[in-house]
Parts: structure tokens; C-alpha cells; sequence
């Protein structure tokens, strides 16, 4: 690539340019600021002259055409350089600033890295660089070793309305004013002048101006006068100019206070600057700024050169002059050490050497500048003043860029001045970085992205005393760095990675959240999923941290959850996290929203459901009685049921309806076991575990039954809290009786919660309950729960393919594995159970014993015609009600009498006979049975009465 | 004198099987992520050096401050990579074959996929005398 092309010229051509010195009495400022544009920004944006084509004859014969040219304009008391603080904390805002323009140019998610690349290229991600290199230029700008500072003209600007305008330029122009490099004699304080008369058309017409332009003419000269007249246009006139000026404001670099800031507040509400201007206004600042270039400005300096390049070669070229000059040199060697900055005044001759040079490179005669800038630092060296020296290096490998000559010696003399800044120390060590940045961006220049890449990353670990400032620098250039990476061919994706992660730390570090978070953002995709854990764990923890920080609570958690499961950090850093995502939880969503928690870990693919249909509550030996006892017994209770013969023909219909869905009974409880682990080292406390159920009755009004229309039951948290509600109300009013009870009000499912707390890497299996209360459709979707009492966790069952489970104690072979959960709650069915009270656990020979039978059902339905069977006739008998009620020894001394044991003996004579040991209930306790479930109990006697045998 | 030394091998589809802090430092959990971080980034230049050798040990390939990166690829394209501070050539380049063995031991463990992690402790063990012996 041609170097002129490059963005190195660029930058370079916007850096060195001419300085305009300007000067203007109040008046005139104030006619300027009709437009909300002080003069210098009024100028400015003509400043660009791209559309020229002027012949230059510097030191040889030849001309040279230049085509575009560019000038710097600033206000005398500009002319300073800024104090280190106030430049830093400059740049930190412009940063700052930067910072959603940044966002913005990271078009799409950020997460994917085709996206970075693309905007890599596209060069929008380089735009705030190169703005933020141009201003941190700015802030070094001004300094006395440099000549390309020193105003080449100085534009004074009196008003048309002030009182005695020629007296007023030759007031304008007094030393006091003067900027401090002038003071200090460090540049020619006898600059070339040119007279500006500024006339506002809203005062009057042109005319009267026209009389001053003359006296003026007559004193200044007539080259050295111009006359310009703004303001024809109105605030309200239709044809506004183009708006040139807003993009090319240059903050003035001031001590941000509170007061500036809210005065530019104020500013950007104001109206668009330009508004009095028209376009003939417009055109004619343009022609003006032209004509100062190519009249003015242009032929001073090539004038200068001429003059200055004699005088080199008269004195300084030569073998003669060389050898003098070598020798008067050594002769005060012993003083330069002391005082080797500030003994070159502009009249010295390597002040004018190197203004000599400094205009060369201006009016781009490289050669020219080069030869001497070789002069120059020959003789810097020898003097040991330092940082001229490294100043002309500088100059040197810019001019060999340039020249497009040899690239190594070009970065040799880029180095050699960035050693020598940095050996400088203090303030000079900024002008180290500043080559830095010339050398990457000629790195840049000539695609060598990966020498560029490390340059860049010198430039950020280079140690510059600025506070806030250097850090904010320091990420600044590991960004870049990090897309010089991404430019290399192939990508380094992982170098890339690491250098974003670097600046995203310096970013953090200087409180720059929206460029950290952007950053760490866009490295998201690299990391992940690659197994490379504490990687991705930091990059997560400080997405998170900084959403939080910026107000995005959602990216925040989202982060945070990926972090909780961390097994393989060390227990600081697990408790560290976990506290963390628990404080942000607790201060955003709190428990409203649900999350997809993956703490503790739970084993969805394992969840067995269990059915209350079990025969007895006792022991498992209890339960694991063989069939034949109970077949035996309940021969001659049950009816026997011809069971109707399915052939193969009919057996598909009614298979598909048992296939579909499991079954259950409304009021009975169903458990699911559902795995439950703790990854981390540290103990967790979970509570309020209980699943979560969808539950469709069939009909059409089910938002009203949960008595929340806005929350269908297909929303599992709310659900399950206005089941709870639905549940305190029924327990509030146990009095209720079935034909009160509001159908639409009641709850369908009951999902009672657990808590439990994980040991330190602890594996437990827990029952969960669900209890449908209604018929309809119920399907178990997942589990709920409290972590440490703040961040509520969901999780669905994720049920797929089939599954062989051992079928422990009533566990039910699985239909379907996908509708393993699903249930077809039917109606209430009888349930009847039964326990006895007071069983004696060792009994005399013939000792009666009173035991009480309780019958429950806790079903709507009634249970009719119950029976009692015993497979002991002889040892159990049925007492009578009125028993009940009677304390056990009193009870038993009613049966001591003689008529009352005569009769139980009649009676149990008669049921052994008649029903082989069957007693049925009579029909009082079958009517009590038809009230609602939660009241009946209904209590027998029984007298155990052993023989012994 | 503490030394730092991380040891990982990356399978060749570049998620590490192993890892391991062998130096002699006390362990700093902000330690972690960055010898992580080194590491990964340092692929980039191992993809690129390992086609400009026959040699199996890299040699030293990065460095990231006073921390320094050597690799050794093993013909199936796993990569033992070891940051250090200490510049040992040898000692490394000893440390990486005999390394390279117990892990070629590793693969002929039929219960053992080639690129699963390595969780046996007999070769985390080995691997800490090695690095004590040579490092």
C-alpha cells in the first residue's frame, strides 16, 4: 500500500500540519458566537483543503504539486500545553464518551465472533481509536522540543464594530498574550501577521467595513489584509447550511469540573451551530481559508525554507563546517550536561534546523527533512539532550515511512526514540507511547498485524505515571492489540481472546464499565465450551458483575448461574460466587422470578414416581406377605367378576387409552423420587422444595378456577402458590362440607414442600408429593425450589427414551417414558383405611383386651357396605359401640358381668357359623362415612380375646 | 526458591484432559485462570510453530511477562504444554518424554477414550514426581 493512503498519513497529515495562530477582540467573538461557534470552530471545518493543486519549490529546482493541505487552528491561549492531570482526565472522558458509540458500532451479538471480525474490518471499532490517539496527540502537543508547534501565522481578528480597529490589531498583538512557548523563547515570537477585519451584515451593510478594509490596506499592506463578513443569513431563514461544524468540535482540554460539564449540557440543547449563516457566508469563509493557505501560508514557508536551508548549508554542510562544529561541540560538552533542555532559543542553530526541517515535512518534502533531521540528531546526541534527540528520531523513522525507504531502519528509528523517551522518564515517558503508536500503526500499515499486535502491547504495559489515565491507556491499547490479532491471517482467535480479557481487566480497573462489559462480551464465544474452566468461570463472573453494576440484572443472574456450579474451583472462590449471585438475586428479582438454577444438581433423567397404593403402612415384612394369605381371606368378601376376554381384535382401543397417561386418584397422593446433589464444597440450604404440576381439568374455564384469571395453570409458580392459598383456606374452615364447597374455588393439585439441606458433595434421593384433589389431567412437569432462601430454581424433567426400573415396593411398570408423569386423575374412588389402636403388645392366657379398629376415608366417597373378616375367628370379635366410649378397665369390668360376655360369646358364635368369621358394619357407620372425608372416623370395638392353644 | 509451573495436556481438539500447578509456589486462586489464559493463548503460536519443526519438543514457543510456555506435541497432535518461570531446557525437554510415556501408557488403558479427561490418580502421582525430578 502507498503510505500516503495509510491511516498512519493520515493521522500523521492531521498531526503535522501548519499552526494557525489566532487572536480576536471580544467583538468579534461575540459576532461569531451568533452561530454557538467561537471563530476558531467557525474556521475550522475549512481547514480541510482537499481540492487544491499547488505547486511548492522548497530547497531544490524542482516543484512539486501538493493536492491537499490541511491547517491547525487554535486561540493564542490555547497554544499551551496541558498540565498531566488535566490531560488524563481529558482522555478518560473522551473514553468514556466513546464508550456507547463503541457499542453501537458491534452490529448484532456481540457473542458471536464472526461479528467482532466484521466490524474489525469494517474499521468502525478503529474510528474511536484513531480518535482516541488524535486526542491523546493533542494533549502532547505543545512541547518546546518540537518545532512542529510553532505557529506559522498569526490571524488577528478585529470587529467592523470596534472603536478604532487599526489601533485595536496593533493591541491585539502584545507579548502578554503571548503563549508561553513564546515567552519562553522557545519559537520566533515575530511570526508573520495577517490583519482580518470580521464584519456581521446584521450591523449594516458592507460598506463602512469597506472603508476600514481600505485604512488598513493603506497601514498592514495589502497582502497582509483580508476582510470577511459572516451572518447574512437569519436564526429563522429557510436554507440553513450544511451542518459541517457539529462532527469537528474539538473539546477544549479543561479540568472537567461540575461547572464546564453542565455548561456543555447546556450546549448540546442549544439549536445547531451555523444557523445565521447562508451558503454565500459559507462559501466565502471557505475561499477565505483557501486563499490564506495558498497566498499566505504556503509561500511563507517555502519562502523559509529557502532562507533557513542556505543558511544550513553555509554553515553546517561540508567537511569544513563539520570538523569546526565537532570541535566547538566538545569544547562544551561539560556545561550541556547540566542544563540540556532549555539552551536552545529559537535563534539557536538547531532550533532553526530544526524548523527547517519541521516545515520540509509539513510541505512533505520528506528529503528535505530527513538530511536534516539526520543533522539534527548528530548533534543532539553529542549535546545529550535527550529528549530532542529522541524527538528527531521520531521524526526520522516517520520521514522513512514516508519516503516508503527502508523499513528497518525506519523501525530502528521509531525504537531508539522510544527507548530514549522512556529513559527520559517523568512526563517525557508519554512521547514513548506516542511513537508506540506511530511504529504499530506502521506495523498496521504494512499488514504486519501480529509485530503490530506486540508493539501495542508494549505501548500498554509501558509504566506512565497518570493514575486513573495509564490504566485506561493501557486497555485502550490491549484492545487494539488484541484486533491486530484478530486481522492476522488466520485469526488468532485465542491471542485475541486473552488481550480483550487483559483490556477488560484494565477497563474494570478504571471503572470504564461499559467498554469492559462490551469487551469481555464479545471474547464470550472463544472460551466457551472448550473446557478450559477458570477461563470462562472469569470472563462469566465479570460479565456478571458489570451487567449488575450497569443495571442489567437478567445478562447479570444469566452469568451468575453459569458460575454457581463451579466444582473445580477451590471453596473461597465457590462460596465467593455463590454469596455473590445470592446478594444480586436478593437485591433485583428476588424469588418472583424463577430461574433455570442448576444448584443443586438435579438428575432429571432419574425420577421415579411411587403410587399410594401400598397394602399396609407397617413393616416392609408386613407388606411383603404373601398373596395367598390375603387371597384366601378375601375369598367369599369380593364378588367374583367374570373378566370380559379382550381378543386380539378389540384390545388395541382400550390399550391406547391405558397407554396414554398413568392414572391416579384425586385425593391420593403420588411421589416422585427425584435426585438431588451438591457439586460444591460448601454446604447449601434448600427449601420449599416441591413439584411443579400443569393441571387441566377439561373444562373451558380454567383461568377462573385458580381464582387468578391472568395466570393459566400452565404457569407452574402460580400454581403452587395459590394452591398453598386454596390450602390455608380449606384448613381455615375445616367445618366445610362437600356441597358448600365451591367447585370452582377448590384446588386441584397439593404440593406439599420440603426442606433439606446438602452436606459438602452429598447425593440424596427425596420423595416429593403431589396430591391431585380434582379429575382431570395432571402432568408433573419438574421441580421448584429455594436456594439458601433467596434464589428460587426450577427445573423440568427431561424424560426420554425408555428406561428399566427396578420395581421396588410399589413402583408401577411405565407405560410410556415420555408420559411417565402425566396422569389421568379420576374422580374420587372409596379408599378406606384402617389402623388399630392399642394393640397390646403381650397378652395373658385368656386376658381380653379392648383394641380400637379405625376405619378413615378419606375420599369424597362413601364406602358402603364394609365387612370385616378375620382369618382368627376365635381370638377377634367385634365389640358393640357403645364400648367406645368407656375407659379400658371399666369397659373391660362391664364385660367381667356375666350377660354381657353370654352375649358376645352368642354372637360370635353366630358370625363363625353364618359368615365364616365376616362382620359386616351396620348401616349407622355407613351413613356417617357419606360426609366428607376430612370428618369421618368412624371407631369400632374390638376384644381380642386369646385362647391359648 | 519458588517456582511456578503449570502443567496441562490439550487434547487435539483443544480442551485440556490434565492439569496440574507443579510448581513449588503457593497455589493463588487468581493464579488459576491466568496460567490458563497463557496457555490457551499460546495454541495460537503452537498451531503455527508446529509445522516449522520435526521435533516433537517446541521448545520455548511464548511468553507472557517472566512467564514462559514450552510444548511438546505428541504425533496423535496431543499437546503437553508446561508454563514456567525457570529457564531449564533439559530438564524440560526430559520432563515432556518421560510425560509423553505415561501418558502413551494412559492410551493403551482400553477403559480409557482417547481425548476423555485423565482422571487416573496413579498418572496425576507420576506426573508429580516427574515434574519434582526434572523441573
Amino acid at each position: 500500500m502507498e503510505p500516503a493512503g495509510t491511516a498512519l498519513a493520515h493521522l500523521m497529515r492531521q498531526r503535522m500540519c501548519p499552526l494557525v495562530m489566532l487572536m480576536a477582540t471580544p467583538r468579534a467573538e461575540q459576532t461569531s458566537r451568533k452561530n454557538e461557534l467561537g471563530i476558531v470552530e467557525l474556521l475550522r471545518p475549512f481547514c480541510v483543503l482537499d481540492q487544491i493543486d499547488v505547486p511548492v519549490r522548497t530547497a531544490s529546482e524542482l516543484p512539486y504539486r501538493l493536492q491537499d493541505f490541511e491547517l491547525r487552528m487554535f486561540y493564542a491561549a490555547d497554544i499551551a500545553q496541558p498540565s498531566s492531570e488535566v490531560a488524563e482526565d481529558y482522555l478518560v472522558e473522551c473514553v468514556g464518551n466513546a464508550s456507547d458509540e463503541a457499542a453501537a458500532a458491534l452490529k448484532g451479538d456481540p457473542k458471536e465472533i464472526e461479528v467482532v471480525k466484521e466490524m474489525v474490518e469494517s474499521e468502525t471499532q478503529t474510528s474511536w481509536f484513531q480518535k482516541y490517539c488524535r486526542d491523546y496527540m493533542r494533549t502532547l502537543a505543545f512541547s518546546e522540543h518540537e518545532a512542529i508547534d510553532h505557529p506559522v501565522l498569526c490571524l488577528l481578528i478585529v470587529s467592523s464594530k470596534d472603536e478604532y480597529p487599526l489601533s485595536r490589531f496593533v493591541d491585539l498583538y502584545n507579548p502578554d498574550s503571548m503563549p508561553a512557548l513564546m515567552k519562553d523563547g522557545a519559537t520566533d515570537p515575530n511570526v508573520l501577521k495577517h490583519f482580518v477585519l470580521l464584519h456581521d451584515i446584521q450591523d449594516g451593510p458592507l460598506e463602512e467595513a469597506n472603508t476600514i478594509f481600505m485604512e488598513m490596506q493603506n497601514t498592514f499592506g495589502v497582502n497582509n489584509c483580508g476582510i470577511l463578513s459572516i451572518n447574512s443569513g437569519s436564526v429563522d431563514s429557510d436554507l440553513p447550511p450544511d451542518d459541517v461544524w457539529t462532527g469537528i468540535i474539538l473539546q477544549p482540554i479543561v479540568a472537567s469540573s461540575v461547572e464546564s460539564k453542565q455548561v456543555g449540557d447546556a450546549k448540546v440543547s442549544k439549536k445547531r451551530p451555523g444557523l445565521c449563516l447562508n451558503k454565500s457566508d459559507v462559501a466565502e469563509i471557505s475561499d477565505f481559508v483557501v486563499d490564506l493557505t495558498l497566498k499566505q501560508i504556503i509561500p511563507h514557508m517555502e519562502q523559509k525554507i529557502r532562507m533557513l536551508n542556505q543558511q544550513v548549508s553555509a554553515t553546517r554542510r561540508g567537511l569544513k563546517n563539520q570538523l569546526k562544529n565537532l570541535w566547538w561541540r566538545k569544547g562544551k560538552e561539560e556545561t550541556s550536561d547540566v542544563q540540556a533542555g532549555g539552551q536552545y532559543t529559537f535563534s539557536s542553530m538547531e532550533s532553526q534546523i530544526r524548523v527547517l526541517a519541521d516545515y520540509a515535512f509539513m510541505l512533505r518534502d520528506y528529503d528535505l527533512a530527513l538530511q536534516n533531521y539526520r543533522l539534527l540528531s548528530s548533534d543532539y546526541k553529542t549535546d545529550k539532550a535527550w529528549k530532542r534527540y529522541a524527538g528527531v528520531q521520531e521524526m526520522i523513522g516517520l520521514c522513512l515511512f514516508m519516503m516508503d525507504l527502508s523499513r528497518r531502519e525506519s523501525e530502528i528509528s521509531l525504537e531508539s526514540a522510544h527507548n530514549v523517551y522512556q529513559k527520559c522518564g517523568g512526563f517525557t515517558t508519554k512521547y514513548a507511547t506516542r511513537t508506540l503508536i506511530w511504529l504499530s500503526e506502521m506495523h498496521k500499515a504494512r499488514g504486519h498485524f501480529r509485530e503490530a499486535a506486540s508493539v501495542l502491547f508494549r505501548a500498554a504495559m509501558l509504566k506512565v505515571d497518570g493514575g486513573q489515565g495509564m490504566s485506561l491507556r493501557a486497555g485502550v491499547f490491549l484492545e487494539q492489540s488484541a484486533y491486530c490479532y484478530l486481522s492476522v491471517s488466520p485469526p488468532m482467535l485465542r491471542k485475541f481472546g486473552f488481550h480483550m480479557v487483559l483490556a477488560g481487566n484494565r477497563y474494570t480497573v478504571c471503572s470504564q464499565r461499559k467498554h469492559a462489559l462490551r469487551v469481555y462480551r464479545s471474547v464470550l464465544s472463544i472460551f466457551e465450551g472448550q473446557g478450559w474452566k477458570y477461563i470462562s468461570d472469569h470472563v462469566h463472573f465479570h460479565i456478571g458483575r458489570l451487567s449488575h453494576f450497569l443495571g442489567n440484572h437478567d445478562v447479570a443472574i444469566f452469568h451468575f448461574m453459569k458460575l454457581v456450579t463451579c466444582s473445580h474451583q477451590s471453596v473461597a472462590n465457590q462460596s465467593n460466587f455463590l454469596r455473590e449471585f445470592l446478594y444480586i438475586v436478593e437485591n433485583t428479582v428476588g424469588k418472583d422470578q424463577v430461574l433455570e438454577l442448576e444448584l443443586p444438581i438435579i438428575n432429571t433423567e432419574r425420577v421415579h414416581v411411587h403410587f399410594e397404593d401400598h397394602r399396609t403402612y407397617s413393616s416392609s415384612s408386613a407388606a411383603a406377605e404373601a398373596e395367598s394369605v390375603w387371597s384366601a381371606l378375601e375369598e367369599g368378601l369380593t364378588p367374583s367378576v367374570a373378566v370380559p376376554l379382550h381378543t386380539w381384535l378389540d384390545a388395541p382401543k382400550s390399550l391406547a387409552l391405558a397407554i396414554d397417561f398413568n392414572v391416579c386418584i384425586a385425593g391420593e397422593e403420588i411421589g416422585v423420587d427425584v435426585e438431588f446433589s451438591n457439586p460444591l464444597q460448601i454446604p447449601i440450604d434448600v427449601s420449599s422444595v416441591s413439584l411443579t404440576c400443569e393441571f387441566d381439568d377439561g373444562n373451558s374455564n380454567k383461568p377462573e378456577f385458580l381464582g387468578k384469571p391472568c395466570r393459566a395453570d400452565t404457569t407452574q409458580g402460580a400454581l403452587d402458590s395459590s394452591e398453598d392459598q386454596s390450602l390455608n383456606h380449606i384448613e381455615d374452615n375445616p367445618g366445610l362440607s362437600s356441597g358448600a364447597m365451591d367447585v370452582d374455588s377448590a384446588p386441584t393439585v397439593h404440593l406439599p414442600e420440603e426442606v433439606f439441606q446438602l452436606q459438602a458433595g452429598e447425593r440424596t434421593v427425596v420423595r416429593l408429593k403431589a396430591k391431585p384433589l380434582r379429575e382431570g389431567i395432571m402432568k408433573v412437569i419438574g421441580v421448584r425450589w429455594l436456594l439458601a432462601g433467596i434464589a428460587a430454581g426450577h427445573r423440568d424433567f427431561t424424560i426420554s427414551g425408555p428406561q428399566i426400573t427396578k420395581s421396588k415396593t410399589g413402583a408401577r411398570s411405565i407405560p410410556s417414558p415420555i408420559q411417565r408423569l402425566k396422569f389421568h386423575v379420576l374422580k374420587h374412588t372409596p379408599r378406606l383405611e384402617v389402623s388399630m389402636h392399642e394393640l397390646p403388645t403381650k397378652v395373658n392366657t385368656g386376658e381380653l383386651h379392648r383394641i380400637v379398629l379405625e376405619l378413615y376415608n378419606p375420599s369424597k366417597m362413601s364406602v358402603k357396605r364394609i365387612k370385616f373378616k378375620t382369618s382368627h375367628p376365635n381370638v377377634l370379635l367385634v365389640g358393640k359401640a357403645g364400648d367406645l366410649d368407656m375407659e379400658s378397665p371399666s369397659c373391660l369390668e362391664v364385660q367381667a358381668g356375666q350377660e354381657g360376655r353370654h352375649e358376645l360369646k352368642q354372637v360370635d358364635i353366630a358370625e363363625l357359623k353364618n359368615s365364616h368369621s365376616v362382620f359386616s358394619f351396620p348401616e349407622v357407620g355407613d351413613l356417617q362415612r357419606k360426609t366428607p372425608m376430612h370428618t369421618v372416623c368412624v371407631v369400632k370395638f374390638l376384644y381380642l380375646k386369646l385362647t391359648c392353644v | 526458591m519458588s517456582s511456578t509451573a503449570c502443567f496441562v495436556i490439550v487434547s487435539r481438539n483443544d480442551s485440556p484432559i490434565y492439569e496440574s500447578e507443579v510448581g513449588t509456589a503457593p497455589k493463588k486462586d487468581e493464579a488459576a485462570h491466568l496460567h490458563q489464559f497463557i496457555l490457551h493463548a499460546s495454541l495460537d503460536i503452537v498451531q503455527d510453530v508446529v509445522w516449522n519443526t520435526n521435533n516433537m519438543f517446541l521448545k520455548l514457543v511464548d511468553k507472557f511477562n517472566d512467564l514462559l510456555v514450552s510444548v511438546y506435541v505428541t504425533a496423535g497432535h496431543t499437546r503437553l504444554m508446561l508454563l514456567h518461570d525457570s529457564r531449564n531446557e533439559d530438564g524440560i525437554k526430559n520432563f515432556f518424554q518421560e510425560v509423553h510415556e505415561l501418558y502413551i501408557k494412559m492410551l493403551l488403558n482400553p477403559l480409557y477414550v482417547p481425548g476423555s479427561r485423565i482422571t487416573s490418580p496413579f498418572f496425576d502421582t507420576r506426573v508429580r514426581a516427574l515434574a519434582r525430578k526434572y523441573l
